[in-house]
Formats: C-alpha cells, structure tokens, sequence
C-alpha cells in the first residue's frame, strides 16, 4: 500500500480541527505535518514524496483558493482536498476545476476523508510515476549523441539505412552503428518501441525529403 | 310683546340687591363655568404637551365662550343703552374669538380643511372687528332704537335691543356661511378618508351648533322671535364635543404607546434576524470547527480502541479536546442567544468593555472572511453602564457591519476598521472608524431616517433603530466623515451612576 508511506498536510486556521485531523490521520497510518496559515505551508520546502493537502477553504489572511492557485503557479501539484464549513458552489467550482480532488463539508466523517485521501493520493503516486518516467526517458535522450538523435529521427520516420546514410552522407555501416547505439541507449527492443517513447517526449520524426 | 322700558326707571346692574339670581343668571353663569372649566383642561394639556399647538386652540376657544357667556348674561340684565353696546361690543370680539380659533382647530385637527377658506374667514372676522371697535353702535346694529325688557314664558325678564341693522352686519353674516362651509367641506373630505368617527364627533357638532346658532341669532337680532341670545350655549356644546375628542385622545395614547413599542420590538427582532442571516456563513463556519473537531477527535479515538492500542493518555487528551470544543460551540450558541434574545429586554449592569468583546467576537470570522482587519483601542477603566445589552450590542454589530460594507471590494490593506472606546464626564463613549468612501455629504441628513439606505437591498433600519435605542438610554448616536477620509460613527451612554471609574 502506498498510503503508508504518504504524507498529509494539513492547513487549518483553528488549532484544535487541527489537532483533531492529525490524530485522526495518524490513526489511519500516515504521516501528518500541520499547519495554521497558507503562508506557513508555502513557506514549507516542496514534498516529492506522495501525500495530499488537507485544505480548510475559510482562513484569515490568504484562503484555501489563493493557497491553490499559488501553487499551481509554483507547479507544486500536489493534490488538494478542500474542507469547507459553508462552501458557496461558485468557490467549489472553481476549486475543482483547478483540479481539487475533492470538496468536503464539515464536520466530515473519516469515511469521506478516508476515500478523499485514497483518491489523491493514487493521483499523487500516478503524477509521481509519470514525472519519474519523463524524467528517465529525458536522461536517455540526454545520452544520444548529436548525430545519433539525427538517426533515431529518420528511425522513427521509417527509413530504411539506405536512404539515412544518403542523406546524413555517411556510410551505411556507420548508421548501422549509430542505430545501435540508439536502441542501446534508449533501452528498447523494437522501432515501435522507440516510436512509442519518442512520441511520449515529443520528439518529431525526419521524413525522407 | 314689546313693553319699552321706562327710562324713569332705571335698572342697576351695579346693585347687587336688584340683581335677583335667576334660571337665566343661572343658566348663563353655569354655561360660562363650564367653558371655563374645560378651557383649563385644554390649557393644561396644551403646557404638558407644548407642540400640540391644538389644545391651546381649543383652550382659547373655550375661554372665549367663557366670556361670551358672561358677556351674554350681562346683556340679558342690562338697561343702560351705553352699557349694552360696550358688552355688545365685547361680546363681537369673544365671538370672532371663538370662531377663529374653531375654524383653526378644525383646519389643524382634520387637516385636510382648505387653508384658504380658513385664512379668508380669519380675514373676514379681522375686518369685522375692526368695524366692531370703530362704529358707534357694534357690528351689530347701526342704530339702537331702544331697549326692551321682554319676559320668559316663565316670567324672568330680560333685555334685547331694537334697532337698525348695521350695514356690516353682512360680513360677519357671510364669514358665519362660509365657517359652516369650511366646516361642512372638511368634514366631507375627511369621510371620504375613512375617519368617520372623527367627522361625527367634531364636524358633525360644529355644523349643527352653528346652523343653529346662526339661524337663531339673526331671528333675536331683527326681533322676530323674542328671547335671549343663545350662541353660548352653542358653543358649549362645541366645547363639550371637542374635550370629548380630546379626551378619546388622551384615552388613545397608552394603547398607541403600547404598539408602538411592540412594533418597535418586533422590527428589532427583524433586524436582528436580518443580522442574523447576514452573519449565517461565519456562524456556519465557527459552529462546525468545534463540531469537526468533535467529530475527528471521537473517531481518532475509536479507532485507537479498534487496533486495541490502549494509550490512557492519549485517549484522555482526546476527551480533554472534545470537552474543550464542546463549550466552545455551546459559547457560541449562547452568543448567538444572548444577540437574538426574544421577549423582555432588561436593563442591566453590564461591563461595557465587555459588551464590545462579545460583539467582536461574534463578528470576527466575517471580518475576516471579508479581508477586513479591526482593531480596538479601548480606553481606560472599567466602565459600567445600564442598558439592555442585546440592544446594545446590536447597536454596536450594526455599526461594525456598516463599516465592513462601506470598505467592501476595497483593497484589504485599505480595509480596516478602528473601534475606540473611552469614557469621560460621566458617559462611555464608542466610535467605530472605517476607511471606506465616507458619508455622501447629501446624505448627511438622511442616513438616520428609517427606511433610508444607500445599499441595494438594504432595508434601511439599521442606523435609524441604532439611534432610536441609543436615544432610549440616555444616550446619543452621531456620524461624522473623518478629515483624512473614511466615516466615523460615534455614540454615548451614561455610565452606571455609582460604578467605579
């Protein structure tokens, strides 16, 4: 379960809520760290792990809305649960299409928490593995050389060697080699493979002009 | 039966011995009493009741039949033929007297009498007046031939003078037809309004005494009937109608008294229920911190005796919370009651200082809710003062509310709202500072008028009840625009009299 390792952050004005949530959630497993202004969680460094954000919508100084906006300014995107004692449904609205998980009213039960925490924090974890992910396959990337990344474009266009090797002005034994070393490198077994994560990185194929 | 009086025979007045007390003298004397009588009611309430200028009306009119009965009864012993046209004479002027002010009174109690007419009928009886004092024989007559002694049919003798009648007889003839008039048109225009009671009672008898008055005394003056003059007891019976209005008056005030302040508590209440619903999201808001508190804790707590990890401590800290929150919501609920209290309001001996925290705290969360910051600079001391705290504090709500609404929209750093308390000479003192756009200088006049409001959807009550409860207690309720922009509202309370400084 990746729920055991996460973390809960809470932000609530009221001291006593706070302390309520936090024994709450310890009490389901995670990991809790609170805080009383939206001020006081930015001032925080920004958690990589996987957790969610407890937000009370109500607080003096800067609200659970500015908070989230902030943070998405900061591409701090880590999932949100809003709580509310008396949301209005414009704020609601707004809030969920800044991609809040959930909207819950006070005094809210562990069962709503329970799945809210459940729903964020797999969101957490896929946004976490698609991050990790991108950031591997940029690493491939990263190791291509020059006139390697030139190959895996026309690789990826369907060329045959033949014609890369016409075109580049090398030998085609040397795109033979260059090839290789791409699918080395990008640690794939097929060209579908390589069109595949190409595309996931957005990288243009080279057509035979 | 005219028997001319012998001149050879003269009748004193001056001798007590000839004067024989009689039914008329009697009736006279005793109508005069009674207007007299009444005249002092009126007056009397006109003093405790100085700007219902109507009884003083009513008052003089009274008086003045008064001396038109004296003057009348005079006349009625009178033999000397200089004598009878001095009294005659004053009794002209008591009789313009009286109906002047009628005509006044009926023209201010109907009010919808044509003010024309009665300042035309005012003129008409000036002008008669004047006549009255210059011409050699009275208003009346031109030309006294003689005095007649007739008798009664019971055989009391009195006197009525013959003669020619005066060519300005007509003016007061006139004035008398439009005065009926005046009177008639009034009291048609005042059925129409509904107020049939009233027509009755004073326009109805006002009509019927002067017709008859007026058809009476012409008859008298050109001798064709033979017996006394009769207006006073004409306006007796005006003066018994108008003291039986005043008198349902007076009877009226404590019921009215009564219903207005029911009314005025009732549109306290709608204030406050108005306050009320203004205040619903923050109160939603406090309520429910303590309740999800309550809530979370009770649940931490299950849980922990689910997984059979007894911790003794933790599970008391837990009931400690729990405790803790719920007086925290019960404190709120009482708030909220002691604000929305229905029924009697007491006055009471209340900490002033203490009256404003409770206020603050309830308005606190909307405040902030509204990016509105509020400080509070209290004076020093303790001061105490007597007064119905819920009315109170809803003054001071109110006021607080209205600052928040005319900072609303601005920039927060632009918003915020300063209460100064202080007492000093006997009296506390609270002013309420805000940073908005101030007071419309043509508004100025108007803000403390009930159903004026410069907010859509405004119900306009809130200040003009402000200052009608501030009033109530002693006290006074004021606004001003600050020099550096923003509008202050500021009021005063007496403070408790033997409470410490």
């Amino acid at each position: 379960m990746i729920e055991e390792s996460a973390r809960i952050f809470v932000v609530d004005d009221d001291a006593s809520v706070r302390r309520a949530l936090k024994r709450l959630l310890k009490g389901m497993g995670y990991e809790v760290e609170d805080y009383q202004t939206a001020a006081d969680y930015l001032a925080r460094e920004p958690y990589d792990g996987v957790g969610c954000v407890l937000l009370d919508l109500q607080m003096p100084g800067m609200d659970g809305v500015q908070l989230q906006s902030c943070l998405m300014e900061l591409k701090r995107n880590m999932p949100i649960i809003f709580l509310t004692a008396h949301g209005d449904i414009p704020t609601s609205v707004t809030a969920m299409k800044h991609g809040a998980v959930d909207f819950l009213t006070k005094p809210v039960d562990e069962k709503a928490i329970s799945t809210a925490i459940g729903e964020a924090l797999t969101r957490c974890q896929r946004l976490i593995d698609e991050q990790s992910s991108r950031t591997a396959l940029e690493a491939k990337l990263q190791a291509l050389s020059p006139r390697e990344h030139e190959v895996m474009c026309y690789v990826i266009g369907g060329a045959p060697n033949k014609q890369i090797a016409l075109d580049l002005g090398i030998s085609e034994k040397t795109v033979k080699v260059h090839r290789g070393q791409v699918m080395q490198k990008m640690s794939v077994g097929s060209v579908a493979e390589l069109v595949r994560l190409c595309e996931a990185a957005g990288i243009d194929p080279k057509d035979i002009s | 039966v005219h028997v001319p009086l012998e001149v050879s025979e003269p009748y004193n007045v001056d001798n007590v011995n000839t004067f024989v007390v009689n039914w008329l003298t009697f009736a006279w004397s005793a109508c005069a009493g009674a207007c007299a009588l009444l005249a002092l009611l009126h007056l009397l309430i006109w003093i405790k009741q100085r700007p219902a200028k109507i009884y003083l009306l009513s008052s003089l009119m009274a008086f003045a039949a008064a001396a038109n009965a004296l003057a009348e009864l005079s006349l009625l012993h009178t033999v000397s033929m200089e004598r009878y046209v001095s009294i005659l004479k004053l009794e002209n002027f008591f009789v313009a007297v009286i109906l002047v002010s009628m005509v006044w009174f009926v023209d201010l109690r109907f009010k919808v009498a044509r003010r024309w007419l009665t300042l035309i009928i005012s003129a008409m009886w000036s002008g008669a007046l004047t006549i009255n004092i210059l011409s050699p024989q009275s208003l009346v007559f031109s030309e006294i031939d003689q005095l007649t002694r007739l008798t009664t049919f019971w055989g009391e003798p009195f006197t009525i003078a013959l003669g020619e009648t005066s060519p300005w007889k007509w003016l007061a003839d006139v004035a008398t037809v439009l005065i009926t008039i005046h009177a008639i048109d009034s009291s048609i225009r005042l059925w129409r309004m509904g107020n049939r009671e009233l027509v009755l009672r004073v326009g109805g008898s006002i009509v019927f005494f002067i017709v008859v008055a007026g058809i009476h005394t012409p008859l008298v003056d050109t001798g064709l009937i033979a017996t006394p003059y009769m207006v006073s007891f004409a306006f007796l019976a005006i003066v018994l109608a108008l003291s039986y209005d005043l008198v349902n008056e007076v009877i009226k005030v404590p019921r009215v008294t009564r219903e207005l302040e029911s009314t005025r508590r009732e549109m306290d209440r709608v204030m406050r229920a108005n306050v009320l619903g203004e205040l619903s999201s923050t109160l939603a808001h406090e309520l429910n911190q303590p309740l999800t508190a309550i809530l979370s804790n009770a649940q931490a707590a299950q849980r922990i005796l689910d997984n059979n990890q007894l911790d003794a401590e933790e599970l008391s800290d837990i009931l400690k919370d729990i405790v803790h929150d719920d007086k925290r919501a019960s404190e709120i609920i009482h708030r909220l009651r002691r604000l929305l209290a229905r029924g009697e309001i007491k006055r009471e001996r209340l900490s002033f200082n203490g009256a404003v925290d409770e206020v603050i705290k309830l308005v606190e969360n909307e405040l902030h809710a509204q990016q509105c910051t509020l400080s509070l600079e209290k004076g020093n001391g303790r001061p105490m003062i007597d007064a119905g705290r819920t009315e109170i504090q809803q003054v001071i709500m109110n006021l607080i509310l209205n600052a928040m609404r005319a900072m609303e929209g601005q920039a927060s750093v632009n918003s915020r709202i300063t209460i100064k308390t202080g007492s000093a000479d006997g009296y506390v003192r609270l002013a309420v500072e805000d940073m908005g756009p101030g007071i419309d200088e043509d508004n100025f006049d108007r803000i403390f008028e009930p159903l004026f409001s410069t907010r859509a959807g405004g119900l306009g009550m809130g200040l003009a009840i402000s200052r009608r409860i501030i009033e109530h207690y002693g006290g006074e309720l004021e606004a001003e625009n600050k020099q550096h922009g923003g509008a202050r509202f500021w009021f005063t309370l007496p403070a408790a009299e033997d409470a410490q400084p």
